[in-house]
């Protein structure tokens, strides 16, 4: 089963949407079951998005995410997916998630509304109790600090599960607010979270194994996707800007070229 | 001359006195030899979140759920840094 915390959207230029469009058609291809809306991903409004987004099928929930003034939210607040287990059983995991509080996050909402950024302590307080009743693993979305994961870890004591990304930051080691796992995934998609569940006779969780995977050239690639994904890139304008990657190549040949012209 | 009496009524305290302080003195009893100590608990070192030896996907029994999850990926659809 396949989450994301959020925060998918490349930059709004020409090649940046191209990359966001061909990032998300290939997420509904990988199959995630449910993406939580960040920040990032609301960049130009609420029309934008859905306009991006709508005709992929994918699920898009957040819990924080309302309508400015109240506690109205603009997307699902939660998604209960049921998948079924290893043992042929069904399992229902409730997956809600969040962004960073922000009091002065604004952006344009549907039908002239604005969107706001509700604390997520208030609003994970008014959905929880539902998503645990109908849920036999509960998981957190996190596109905010680890801190503040900790802290809603520490207070929700019925969530299972906290993920997250937010910058760079990801886990070396496992890391628990009381028996609740906050894993950190970094960014840019170079690590994705594993955590294995077993279950109890109840249908509540037993034990959790997280691995983080550092999708180096080890893993091997798709060769679907790989042509798929070449196709867009031939397709980006030149006029683009570098992605890390070709900065750093042209900023190894400029270091270079003094010493292989005589050194000057 | 000095009184039997008098005597007592000096030697009786001097007599606990002393006794107490050697009792104060006196090695401890001898134990029995001990058991020998419990190795140390070892330190509480979070488990790495590596994949054990190296491989691509942890060995072992397949869980009742697995749960894959990403986040920040910001556009980036090919290899970078």
């Amino acid at each position: 089963m396949l989450l994301d915390t959020g925060n998918f959207t490349d930059n709004p230029t020409e090649a940046g949407d191209l990359r966001t469009a061909k990032l998300l058609e290939s997420m509904k291809t990988l199959g995630y079951k449910a993406i939580n809306v960040g920040e990032r991903d609301l960049n130009l409004g609420y029309d934008d998005f859905k306009k991006r987004t709508e005709a992929l099928g994918l699920t898009f929930i957040s819990t924080n995410i309302v309508k400015q003034g109240t506690k109205e939210t603009v997307f699902p607040p939660y998604k209960i997916v049921e998948v079924k287990g290893t043992s042929g059983k069904p399992v229902r995991v409730g997956v809600l998630g969040v962004d960073r509080y922000s009091p002065v996050w604004q952006k344009a909402g549907p039908a002239g509304t604005n969107l706001g950024m509700a604390a997520p302590a208030d609003m994970i307080a008014t959905y929880l109790p539902e998503v645990r009743a109908k849920s036999d693993v509960v998981v957190l979305l996190a596109a905010l600090s680890k801190d503040d994961a900790h802290e809603l870890a520490k207070r929700f004591t019925d969530l299972d599960l906290v993920v997250g990304a937010y910058g760079g930051i990801y886990n070396t080691v496992e890391e628990t607010e009381g028996r609740i796992g906050i894993y950190y995934t970094g960014n840019q998609g170079k690590r994705i979270g594993e955590s294995r569940i077993n279950l109890d006779a109840k249908s509540r969780v037993a034990d959790v194994t997280t691995y983080l995977h550092f999708l180096t050239i080890h893993y091997p690639e798709d060769k679907a996707m790989q042509d798929s994904i070449a196709d867009i890139l031939a397709k980006l304008p030149k006029t683009d800007p570098p992605k890390k990657a070709e900065l750093l190549q042209k900023q190894a040949e400029a270091a270079a070229a003094p010493a292989a012209a005589g050194g000057h | 001359m000095i009184s039997r009496r008098f005597r007592l009524r000096w030697m009786i305290p001097v007599a606990l006195l002393i006794a107490g302080i050697a009792s104060a003195q006196a090695p401890p009893p001898v134990a029995p030899p001990a058991a020998p100590a419990a190795p140390a608990a070892a330190p509480n070192v979070p488990r790495t979140l590596d994949v054990p030896d190296g491989a691509l996907v942890a060995a072992g029994k397949a869980p009742e759920l697995d749960v894959l999850y990403t986040g920040d990926v910001i556009g980036f659809i090919e290899p970078c840094g």
